[in-house]
């Protein structure tokens, strides 16, 4: 056989398969349900925010955007009753309320660019998280390329990706998804490509996107330390990397005019708040310990969790934290058997983050929402992955052999 | 203290943590009430009352006399919940459809007159399944894993919301993809094959599509183990049974048939099931088939107006276990997991195929059974698990 043909022999599959995985993810996005919440409103407003300088001007483009681009039950839902009605006819109350959103500047820069370009602004929201999915989904194919030939590749990448907590954060406008993507891709570089620098770069822009990303950086920077060199930054780099995730936090919180995280819990868990820069900040141990208390005694209910309109997680965290805990016992029993036990070791230690980072993140915030969990759902099968396929190349030669 | 002592007390403590998250989650369970309850209490019934009218009288007595009003009212809020509920001789024309879980119906029976009120006896069932399922779990993962790590591995596992979902409703899945998983554990793990094909050939009588994953594991196994003879004359006798079972319950139960089924669940309620065509029809079962396909994936979740009824998830555990046939395909052994693997996830296609859901209860079997095992062939690939390896060449 020519090499001309065993080329196009080996091109073909590869072209096909690149083909389907276009068509099921053009497909799975062009089919995603928006969800309309009301966050949506917040996100629209910071975007607008970037080029218009006063709050009564942003308040009515913002609504009025939202009246033209939805249908009018759902634009009626979002100014119904209560603080969403109070937040329509008052643009300070509305205002007050954005301090919550701003921080996530990499996401309203992006909606903000996104409807800059001639895309209506509703689905600028929506546009962006699709567009993180895509991406996360394409970083997924090239992360299990690397462990798996490419027609197993294809299918596994848009299995993975279709998990039921990243496409339902592919559908609500929120900075979720972009932020879930920024920290794969600082994972896939560090991990797959040893590019600290890309690493932490993605790291930083996550922390933009979502500054509670801050709590992974932190933890992975931590775990990190227990990985031999070189599968790790030297300390220097570690410590550069992490200052520059500090500063960013420290500088989009300012940014924000943020309230804090007890203003958060408290509109989250207690009561909606027409003036959230009125609540107190000071922690009030006894309510924080009765809606954990609460929040636990509903776990693990019927597995799945549900607003009035919307699901917004389930238990699915638990098996995933099966899988990731599973992997770290295999790591560590398995190590010193690889042929590159550092390299299994740096997996270990981001499994390791990433299960730490479950509790730490509930704790913070008590809801298992997918949205909120997704770099929990997309890392843990990738990283997994990647140990298994490092655990079994010791073992190649031997198989070999045997044959 | 020694050592030994040490390690006893150790796991002592560890499995009453385990005994005490399973029981705290069975005690905090909530029964969801679908129609079927009515059924499965009927044909409970049954076992010991001949006569439909009496069936019929004693069931819905008894949920009026056990469940809230508002429960109550709701079994009989539709027009068809309420003709069924006014008209005996309808109500029991709809067991057909159920009546071939006779294993099912059976344990009902059984625990209805081991004092267990009627409702509750559905629910019962469900739920000790789903402790059963734990418990298996663990036995399966210790195998593999510390027992440090295999108690918090088989709680995780055992609380997948498809899991989850089984505990609520009254229906025979969990219990029959349990006797399925109990079946796959003593053939898979302990090579108990005479053990494991009675358990699978028994998954029939439970839920009579059982046996498409029976079919499918053995005709793989013949195709690609061949050289593994004891599973596949297990597999063989057990394929035997399974059908032999099949044919016989589905006569015993007068079955409607997939297609009257199938038209019920998918095309139009009928109050005179009996009365519809027996015929597929295959140009409507294409479009309802294409219909439900290009609703996928949504937003990664499947509801019907009362709850969430499953989601993509099987396509994610499709991915998992494709991963693993290939990973065993790459070490050079294992090929028994990998045709395993293979089993379940054509099993699952084929059962969405016939009945195109890709809800929680149907596919329990698969959520269970992959990551258990893709963790023994895991396990024991690392192993370096030599006389496997021999065996599937």
């Amino acid at each position: 056989m020519s090499p001309a043909s065993t080329t196009w022999k080996r091109a073909v599959p590869t072209v096909l398969g690149f083909l389907v995985f276009v068509a099921v993810l053009g497909r799975t996005l062009w089919r995603a349900p928006p969800v309309h919440n009301w966050d949506m409103l917040g996100y629209m407003a910071l975007s607008l925010e970037w080029g218009v300088g006063d709050p009564v001007e942003v308040h009515r483009r913002t609504y009025e955007a939202a009246r033209a681009e939805l249908p009018p039950e759902v634009f009626q839902d979002l100014v119904a009753s209560g603080v969403r009605r109070e937040r329509f006819e008052d643009p300070a109350a509305f205002h007050e309320h954005l301090p919550f959103y701003r921080a996530r500047v990499l996401y309203t820069g992006l909606v903000a660019l996104v409807h800059a370009a001639g895309v209506p602004l509703v689905q600028a929201t929506h546009g962006v998280s699709l567009g993180a999915f895509a991406l996360l989904a394409i970083l997924m194919f090239l992360w299990v390329s690397r462990s798996l030939p490419p027609r197993a590749a294809v299918p596994v990448a848009l299995a993975l990706a279709h998990a039921p907590p990243l496409v339902n954060t592919a559908c609500w406008a929120t900075a979720d998804a972009l932020a879930t993507g920024a920290i794969l891709f600082g994972t896939y570089f560090a991990l797959e490509r040893r590019s600290w620098l890309a690493a932490w770069t993605f790291l930083v822009l996550s922390i933009l996107a979502r500054p509670d990303s801050i709590v992974l950086a932190v933890l992975w920077g931590a775990a990190l330390c227990a990985v031999p060199r070189p599968d790790r930054p030297s300390v220097k780099a570690l410590a550069l990397g992490l200052a520059a995730c500090f500063l960013s936090y420290l500088g989009v919180q300012a940014h924000a005019g943020e309230y804090g995280w007890w203003p958060v819990f408290q509109i989250s868990f207690l009561e909606k708040s027409i003036h959230p820069s009125e609540l107190p900040t000071a922690v009030d141990l006894a309510v924080y310990r009765d809606v954990i208390a609460r929040q636990l005694a509903a776990l693990p209910g019927e597995g799945y969790f549900m607003t009035e309109e919307n699901v917004t997680g389930s238990t699915l965290v638990f098996p995933y934290a099966s899988l990731a805990f599973v992997g770290l016992v295999l790591s560590l029993v398995h190590r010193a058997r690889a042929a590159r036990p550092g390299a299994i070791a740096g997996r270990a230690a981001l499994l390791a983050a990433l299960l730490l980072m479950l509790p730490l993140r509930w704790f913070l915030f008590p809801q298992l929402w997918d949205r909120m969990l997704a770099v929990f759902y997309a890392s843990v099968p990738l990283v997994l992955l990647s140990i298994v396929s490092l655990a079994l190349e010791a073992r190649a030669p031997r198989t070999e052999t045997q044959h | 203290m020694s050592g030994g002592w040490k390690r006893v007390g150790r796991n002592l403590f560890l499995l009453a943590l385990f005994a005490l998250l399973v029981g705290r989650t069975v005690l905090r369970a909530k029964p969801f009430l679908n129609w079927d309850v009515l059924v499965y209490m009927a044909l409970a019934l049954e076992w010991e009352v001949d006569d439909p009218v009496e069936v019929h009288r004693r069931t819905y007595a008894a949920a009026e006399d056990e469940l809230s009003l508002p429960e109550f009212r709701w079994l009989t809020s539709s027009q068809l919940m309420r003709a069924r509920y006014e008209d005996p001789a309808a109500f029991h024309e709809h067991l057909g459809f159920f009546r071939s879980r006779a294993g099912y119906t059976g344990i009902l029976a059984l625990l209805h007159r081991a004092g267990v009120p009627l409702t509750g006896t559905v629910h019962v069932l469900s739920l000790g399944a789903w402790v059963a399922f734990a418990l298996l779990f663990l036995v399966w993962a210790s195998r593999h894993l510390p027992f440090w790590a295999a108690v918090p591995a088989s709680l995780f596992f055992a609380h997948a919301p498809p899991l989850l979902a089984a505990t609520s409703y009254a229906t025979a899945d969990g219990p029959a993809a349990l006797v399925l998983l109990a079946g796959i554990y003593c053939l898979h793990e302990r090579r108990s094959i005479a053990a494991g094909g009675a358990l699978l050939a028994l998954s029939v009588l439970l839920r009579t599509d059982a046996i498409v994953f029976v079919l499918a594991w053995t005709v793989l196994v013949l195709l690609f183990e061949r050289t593994d003879r004891a599973l596949c004359r297990g597999l063989l006798v057990t394929s035997v049974a399974s059908l032999v079972a099949f044919f016989g319950v589905t006569a015993w139960a007068h079955d409607y048939g997939w297609w009257r089924l199938f038209q019920v669940s998918f095309i139009a309620k009928s109050l005179h099931p009996s009365a519809l065509s027996s015929t597929p029809d295959l140009g409507t079962y294409f479009a309802v088939l294409s219909d439900i396909a290009s609703a996928m994936p949504g937003n990664g979740y499947f509801e019907t107006e009362r709850t969430v009824v499953g989601s993509t998830l099987a396509f994610t555990y499709a991915g998992f276990a494709l991963a693993g046939i290939v990973f065993l395909g790459r070490s050079g052994g294992r090929a028994r997991s990998s045709v395993l693997l293979s089993a379940l996830t054509l099993a699952t296609l084929a059962r969405w195929i016939l009945f195109p859901r890709l809800w929680d209860r149907y596919h329990v079997l698969f959520y269970a059974a992959v990551p258990l095992v893709l963790l023994s062939a895991a396990m024991g690939v690392l192993r370096r698990d030599a006389p496997e390896v021999h065996v599937a060449r």
